[in-house]
């Protein structure tokens, strides 16, 4: 596995995706709220976070079907106004879940769906991360997934890079080495 | 798991599925954990670049004994290393100075240090003239800072 130790990775299969149990189950009753024994029956549905879904998936002991935040809801609202959408409430990994959940589940419409949210909503952050200041841009922050949040932060340091190129800069650069304080402190 | 040789019905009843449930779960717990260990192994590495051969008290509290060793065999092998490219100091001047001299002032009581050819009395809030090699290291440790201007 490449990413093996990569921590966004992890954290991105933590997403709850429901699935309805295709095969009994004994002694995980604790995956299921409302089972009064401690099995899962066949037919139940349970939502089970992305890593254990996707092995159960390809086992065929349950199917999973489509995560709320890429029901038809979602997708209305994203097709409304792609920028003003909270996609960090509903799902940090919204893009990486997608690319992960798309092969799985049958439905052939998630990719074009995360290619158009991201799009759309591309446009947007760069130009914020452009033209707010650091304190201002907080709030358009707050809506954005993980990965949004870093192109934005690219955004941003590639546009101050740029502005301390263009005054010039200082002419006795020091090094950046050695300006760092110990990282204790 | 047991896909070939044996009857696939009889084989994967409740129990199975029950138990491959909690393997998953080991597996992921396992992920976890050498993610965390990675992580931070990652960092013990870049400090023998940043801060040397001698770590800090208040790092070196917080790592575990494998940890220590870790970073001893780490720095250890880094300056086995530089030795072999004829004693050439990689962890100094990762970008290139302007000037082969700047000026610190002493945070921490150093006390009598030989300094190129002479020894200097590195004493608490004295201020020196130093060739920045010799005094890249205290920076790093948080004993000097640089005065600039």
């Amino acid at each position: 596995m490449a990413n093996y130790f990569d921590i966004d990775d992890i954290l991105s299969e933590e997403e709850l995706i429901p699935v309805v149990f295709q095969k009994a189950a004994t002694g995980v009753g604790l995956l299921d709220p409302s089972s009064e024994t401690n099995n899962i029956e066949q037919g139940a549905k349970v939502e089970l976070p992305f890593w254990l879904a996707h092995e159960l998936h390809t086992r065929q002991a349950v199917v999973m079907s489509i995560p709320p935040c890429f029901n038809q809801m979602t997708r209305k609202e994203i097709q409304a106004d792609p920028a003003s959408v909270d996609l960090r409430n509903r799902c940090q990994y919204f893009y990486e879940l997608g690319c992960k959940i798309a092969p799985m589940v049958g439905d052939r419409t998630i990719g074009s769906f995360l290619l158009y949210a991201l799009k759309n909503r591309y446009k947007e952050v760069i130009s914020k991360a452009h033209t707010a200041t650091f304190v201002a841009s907080t709030k358009p922050l707050t809506l954005l997934t993980k990965e949004e949040t870093h192109l934005c932060e690219a955004a941003q340091s590639s546009m101050a890079a740029f502005k301390k190129w263009r005054m010039g800069g200082s002419r006795f650069e020091t090094p950046s080495v050695l300006g760092k304080r110990k990282p204790s402190e | 798991m047991q896909d070939e040789g044996l009857d696939v019905q009889s084989a994967r009843n409740a129990d199975h599925f029950g138990m491959l449930i909690h393997h998953l779960a080991l597996l992921r717990n396992k992920r976890c954990l050498m993610a965390y260990v990675h992580k931070r192994s990652e960092i013990i590495q870049s400090l023998s670049w940043k801060l040397g051969r001698v770590l800090p008290e208040e790092i070196e509290q917080k790592l575990s004994d494998p940890e220590k060793r870790y970073f001893k065999s780490h720095s250890s092998a880094l300056r086995l290393y530089m030795r072999e490219l004829g004693g050439l100091d990689l962890t100094v001047d990762m970008v290139p100075p302007k000037d082969p001299y700047i000026k610190v002032r002493v945070l921490d009581d150093i006390g009598v240090t030989a300094m190129g050819d002479r020894d200097t009395n590195l004493a608490r809030h004295s201020i020196h003239f130093l060739k920045r090699t010799d005094a890249e290291h205290y920076i790093f440790q948080g004993m000097m800072e640089e005065l600039l201007g």
